[in-house]
Formats: structure tokens, C-alpha cells, sequence
């Protein structure tokens, strides 16, 4: 059965025809909010689950969210908002990681050596203020360009120029120690 | 590409960020957001609006249709017990002495041809409207005048009520005068005095 939206005729819309456009949804940004979540957790599992869970509101609010930058930025929003607090309320992560630790096959110098800097990294992330972690988080992810951050968070670019300078700056000064060579 | 701005962050730190955040969800993720799509219904659906509203009106009709089948309880009248049992809607009848119409009022009155006979209260199933509101409130106070002796008979008799019913009790009598006859003469005479020539 067809529903009229909006205040005129202009569009008939259909459960199936919601439904194929979550479906492009899903596939259009359903890696972005993975990484998001990541960007926050860094735990694969975890991150797919507040991932699927932002999917799940946005698809109960999905009728007023069909733009697609409009939903991009509602996804981004929501979703860190939700590892944010999945962060908060995990308890059992901190086990999770020493079980992984314990689990971890042999690895190379290398390798240890680059987790111990990304270990570092997103420690020092983690301690800036939410406004310029996001910024950064978003910034990070592959793609984004300083006008597809400001779009996804629905702020000026400017304001996004001015909070990446400021994580940047923070950043360098948390871990100006480790690029110091003796 | 993030703008490069005039800050000493190393590179490698942000090529490492980059590197960091460069993840891909699993292939179940996609399956498990679909299974969740097809138990969940967006909002505003008809059908879920149809199936509540239903529901709704299936729950309220089960409900209430025994209710109206039930006799209605002592401790919930729904009969207006004040006024008298009258069930027309013209005014109530003025009483002539205050006394009288206090009885008068407990008293069932008789009812005119227009109203319909009075029901047991124990069988009344809705409310019923016996008298005029209004009329009803003017009773009261007419009750209350006369309890309080603030109403007399004279301050009645001066009332003229609009309508009148004929009650028994309330029968003012009637001086008639007595019709003189006079003696029929042969010629006949007229009954009337002022017929008399």
C-alpha cells in the first residue's frame, strides 16, 4: 500500500521503496560508521556491534533521514556518541585485551614496534577533548577531506580547520617524546 | 586527503593514524544489519499504525461490552436521586403551604401520558434525564426555601405559575356561585338575569 508524504503528492512511497534505499544506505556507509566506531573502541567485535546498532536507529528514524548527507552525519553523530557510551559501560574490555594479548601469535619487531606507536597514538587521542578527537578520528579515516568532515559533523569548514590545528598540536606535543631521536 | 596544516605532527604519525583507522567490518556485519532490518519496521509504518489501532479497539470492545451488560451496583448510582419522579419536561407544580409541598415533593407524582413509566433504580442501566436541569435547580431551592420557612403560602399565592397540572391535593377549592332558576312562567322566561328584558 502507497502513502503520501509531504504536504503534496510528489513522491509515493512504499515500504519496499524505503527498504531498497537503506539497503544503499547500508552499503554506502556502513564502513564508515565501522570505522568510526573503531576509531573510538579499536576492537573489531565491539565496533561492529555499536556499528549495527546505529543502523538499527537509523532505521526507525529512517523516513525523516532519506538525504544521504543528512544520514551520513546523523549515522556519524550517532554512532559516537553510542561507542562513546558502549566505551563507558564496558567493563569486561579490559580483560578482553589481556585474553588477546595472551592469544597474539608470535609477531616481528616490526610489528610490535608499530602497535606500541599506534598504542601511544590513541592514547594520546583519547585524552584530547572530545570535539578535536572526533575531528581528528574523522579526519583519519581514508577519504575525508576537510569539507567532508565539517558536512558530516554539520559544522563551518572553518570551525574544522581551526579544531584539526588544535589536535594536531596537542598530538605533537604528547608525542614529540617519541619522535625524538637520541 | 586531510589539509596539511603548519603543525609539526610527524608524518608517520599520520600516515600511521591513517593506517589505523584503514579497517573493514567483517562480511557479517552487512548480513546481521539486514536481519535486524527485517524484524524491525520503520517508523510510521501504516501497518503498524492499522495493526495498533485494531488491537486497539479489539481490547476496548472486549472490554467494555461486558460492562454494559452488568447491573449497575448500589455504590454507583447512576440515577439522579434528588428530584421527584417526574419525566416530563414541563415545570414542576407550585405548592400552595409549605408543609404540604415538602410531602408533596417525597411523594411520586403522577406522571403525565407523555412519560414513560418509572424503572426500579436497581434496573437502570445509563443515567436518565428526570427533570430539567435548570428546573431541577430551582426545585432544590424551592425545597430549601420552604425547609429554611423562608416561603409562605401567602408569598405563593401571589406567584402565578405559567402551566398548570392538576393535582389531587393541590386543589384550590372553587366558590360557584349558585345558578339562580327562576320559576318557568308560561311564557318562558330566559335562565340568565341580563337576558332579562
Amino acid at each position: 500500500m502507497n502513502e503520501w508524504v509531504g504536504g503534496y503528492p510528489t513522491e509515493l512511497v512504499t515500504d519496499d521503496t524505503l527498504g531498497r534505499e537503506f539497503e544503499e544506505r547500508l552499503r554506502d556507509s556502513g564502513t564508515l560508521a565501522f570505522r568510526v566506531a573503531y576509531g573510538v573502541l579499536r576492537h573489531r567485535q565491539d565496533a561492529e556491534d555499536v556499528a549495527q546498532e546505529a543502523f538499527a536507529k537509523a532505521y526507525r528514524s529512517f523516513r525523516q533521514l532519506r538525504d544521504r548527507e543528512r544520514f551520513r552525519a546523523w549515522l556519524v553523530r550517532t554512532t559516537w556518541r553510542l561507542a562513546l557510551d558502549w566505551r563507558r559501560g564496558d567493563r569486561r574490555r579490559t580483560a578482553r585485551e589481556l585474553n588477546a594479548v595472551e592469544l597474539e601469535p608470535p609477531i616481528t619487531e616490526q610489528v610490535a614496534a608499530d602497535r606500541e606507536r599506534a598504542a601511544h597514538l590513541w592514547k594520546a587521542i583519547d585524552s584530547l577533548p572530545e570535539k578535536l578527537r572526533v575531528a581528528i578520528v574523522l579526519s583519519g579515516i581514508e577519504g575525508h577531506a576537510t569539507r567532508d568532515v565539517a558536512a558530516l559533523l554539520g559544522i563551518p569548514e572553518g570551525t574544522v580547520r581551526s579544531r584539526l590545528f588544535l589536535a594536531r598540536k596537542a598530538l605533537a606535543e604528547k608525542l614529540q617524546w617519541l619522535t625524538k631521536t637520541p | 586527503m586531510a589539509d596539511k596544516d603548519a603543525v609539526d605532527l610527524p608524518d608517520d604519525f599520520e600516515r600511521l593514524l591513517r593506517q589505523e583507522l584503514v579497517v573493514e567490518p567483517s562480511p557479517a556485519f552487512a548480513a546481521r544489519v539486514r536481519v535486524q532490518m527485517s524484524e524491525d519496521r520503520p517508523a510510521g509504518s501504516w501497518r503498524v499504525w492499522v495493526l495498533s489501532y485494531a488491537a486497539a479497539a479489539v481490547i476496548a470492545v472486549a472490554v467494555l461490552l461486558p460492562l454494559r451488560r452488568g447491573p449497575v451496583t448500589p455504590s454507583a448510582p447512576r440515577v439522579v436521586p434528588q428530584p421527584p419522579l417526574v419525566t416530563t419536561s414541563t415545570p414542576p407544580p407550585v405548592a400552595s403551604v409549605g408543609p404540604p409541598l415538602k410531602t408533596a415533593v417525597s411523594r411520586p407524582l403522577p406522571t403525565s401520558t407523555r412519560s414513560a413509566p418509572p424503572v426500579p433504580p436497581a434496573t437502570l442501566e445509563q443515567p436518565r434525564v428526570i427533570v430539567d436541569r435548570g428546573q431541577r435547580a430551582a426545585l432544590t431551592a424551592l425545597i430549601r426555601m420552604v425547609d429554611q420557612g423562608r416561603l409562605t403560602a401567602e408569598a405563593f399565592a401571589q406567584t402565578s405559575p405559567q402551566t398548570m397540572q392538576p393535582i389531587a391535593e393541590q386543589v384550590v377549592p372553587i366558590g360557584v356561585v349558585p345558578v339562580a332558576v327562576s320559576t318557568i312562567t308560561s311564557g318562558g322566561v330566559l335562565q340568565n338575569d341580563s337576558e332579562r328584558k
